[in-house]
């Protein structure tokens, strides 16, 4: 495996437990569900949970495209979870279009440097 | 009779290293030295460690069966070795924007083009000519610096400090040239590598050294932190104060002791260290003591997890730089021994002691 890209995600605070539910598919090690527990704002106050994680670039191909079909998302988000979580709840359908219409990205390199780009500011 | 070059060898002195880890596992100690030898990709020890890939598992290196890790992708360290070129697609620099620390950096180019920087850096970098290497440095804020091409500028280099080291192509992700010591690059934002077992209490007497560098982070950092939930008790967390190293010392109650040194060394590779026997604690900088010796009688500490890069419970203290090897034990280690594995902590990190 060669991490070759990097990704941020952030979404409304709200989100932050299907967003942690559905990075426990996401992250090849066993450890995602920890993801999106630090907090930023944005100009107007609003609070996101935020991650950034390096990765390999076709995982980032994948969530732009992911981000535009809620259902493709959680098909692989079911398929992940059914060998590697089968006793943990998924997100709902409703939960993980929310999510995606929500959702903030970047690609640039490094946590710092894509909240930037997406307007936030690190908050704890 | 003893051939002379055999006497030779009897004689020559013991490696460093073997000395200090000798001394390491004298005190039932621990030695995290990251390189591709000790880390591993993910959590479980199962794809060996890569150059300027993430760090998954960090283990000991003088077999105490401790070891540091962290499952969740993000919160990665990476393994670099040597100098870390920050621009991206460097072989033929496009204009591009940097996110960097506020400490000198040299940014060095071939070609005929020039680089003008805005943002949080300024100045411009005139080339010369296709076979010429010219740099410039320059101290920017932290944030956002914008690198803004015009002509043609090849095998760009942006590197911390204030000196030009060689060259490395970047594409997509930062690179480290792989010449020099191997070391952790933490972002200061939510990286830790979290210890399998606590390894010291309160009412131990402890060493530990760290060898690191800092570039940002938070207003206080933790290169190793033991500790508990609020109130917050600790043992022997060596970080920084701003720039300027420090140590704190803390109980489950309101006794703290908190050491700080008399000088920042803001991007400079040092050795700090801490030394508690009975109350009394100290700081160390480059093997010499900094502020004052502290006696402050500490009570009882209930201590539940220890992080490499972060506070002990692993949610704040972020460090923000690279961390080239960190040992600790347990037990009165004399002067003599300590100043051994300072010295070669210090090899380990490029700080010669």
């Amino acid at each position: 495996m060669i991490y070759d890209a990097y990704i941020t995600l952030a979404v409304p605070a709200p989100m932050t437990e299907t967003a942690k539910r559905l990075s426990q598919a996401f992250d090849p090690d066993v450890g995602g569900y920890l993801a999106f527990e630090r907090e930023a704002t944005d100009a107007t106050g609003k609070v996101y949970a935020v991650y950034g994680t390096p990765c390999e670039s076709s995982f980032a191909a994948a969530m732009a495209y992911l981000q535009s079909d809620p259902q493709a998302l959680l098909d692989s988000t079911a398929r992940d979870y059914a060998v590697r979580w089968p006793d943990d709840p998924l997100p709902t359908l409703a939960e993980v279009t929310q999510f995606c219409a929500d959702l903030k990205m970047s690609y640039v390199y490094g946590i710092q440097a894509g909240m930037e780009e997406i307007g936030l500011t690190l908050i704890s | 009779m003893i051939p002379s070059a055999t006497i030779a060898t009897i004689l020559a002195p013991i490696p460093l290293a073997r000395r200090a880890q000798a001394i390491l596992r004298k005190y039932g100690g621990s030695l995290f030295a990251p390189s591709q030898a000790t880390c591993w990709q993910d959590s479980a020890g199962t794809t060996p460690g890569a150059q300027d890939q993430p760090v998954g598992k960090l283990t000991c290196s003088v077999g105490s069966g401790l070891y540091a890790s962290q499952s969740s992708s993000g919160y990665r360290p990476v393994l670099r070795k040597g100098a870390k070129n920050w621009v991206l697609n460097s072989a033929t620099l496009a204009t591009q924007s940097v996110t960097v620390p506020n400490v000198p950096m040299t940014l060095s180019i071939y070609g005929t083009g020039s680089i003008t920087l805005s943002g949080t850096g300024s100045g411009t970098l005139n080339g010369t000519g296709a076979g010429n290497r010219v740099s410039l440095t320059f101290t920017p804020t932290a944030g956002s610096c914008t690198f803004t091409v015009t002509g043609s500028v090849t095998s760009a280099m942006l590197e911390t400090g204030s000196s030009v080291s060689a060259y490395v192509a970047t594409t997509t992700v930062p690179l480290s040239n792989s010449i020099g010591p191997w070391w952790l690059d933490f972002d200061g934002s939510d990286d830790r590598l979290n210890l399998s077992a606590v390894p010291l209490q309160l009412s131990d007497d402890l060493f530990i050294v760290s060898g690191n560098r800092y570039l940002s982070g938070v207003a206080t950092q933790a290169t190793l932190g033991i500790g508990g939930p609020s109130p917050y008790p600790n043992v022997g967390t060596l970080g920084y104060s701003g720039s300027t190293p420090r140590v704190t010392y803390r109980d489950s109650a309101s006794g703290i002791a908190i050491i700080v040194s008399d000088t920042s060394t803001l991007a400079q590779a040092i050795v700090q260290s801490t030394r508690k026997q009975g109350t009394e604690k100290v700081l160390r900088i480059n093997g010499g003591q900094k502020g004052e010796t502290d006696n402050t009688v500490l009570g009882a500490a209930t201590l539940s997890a220890a992080s490499i890069g972060a506070y002990g419970t692993g949610g704040s203290s972020f460090f923000g730089g690279a961390i080239y090897a960190i040992a600790l034990g347990k037990g009165a280690i004399t002067d003599s021994e300590l100043k051994i594995v300072e010295r070669y902590i210090g090899q380990l990190s490029g700080v010669s002691l």
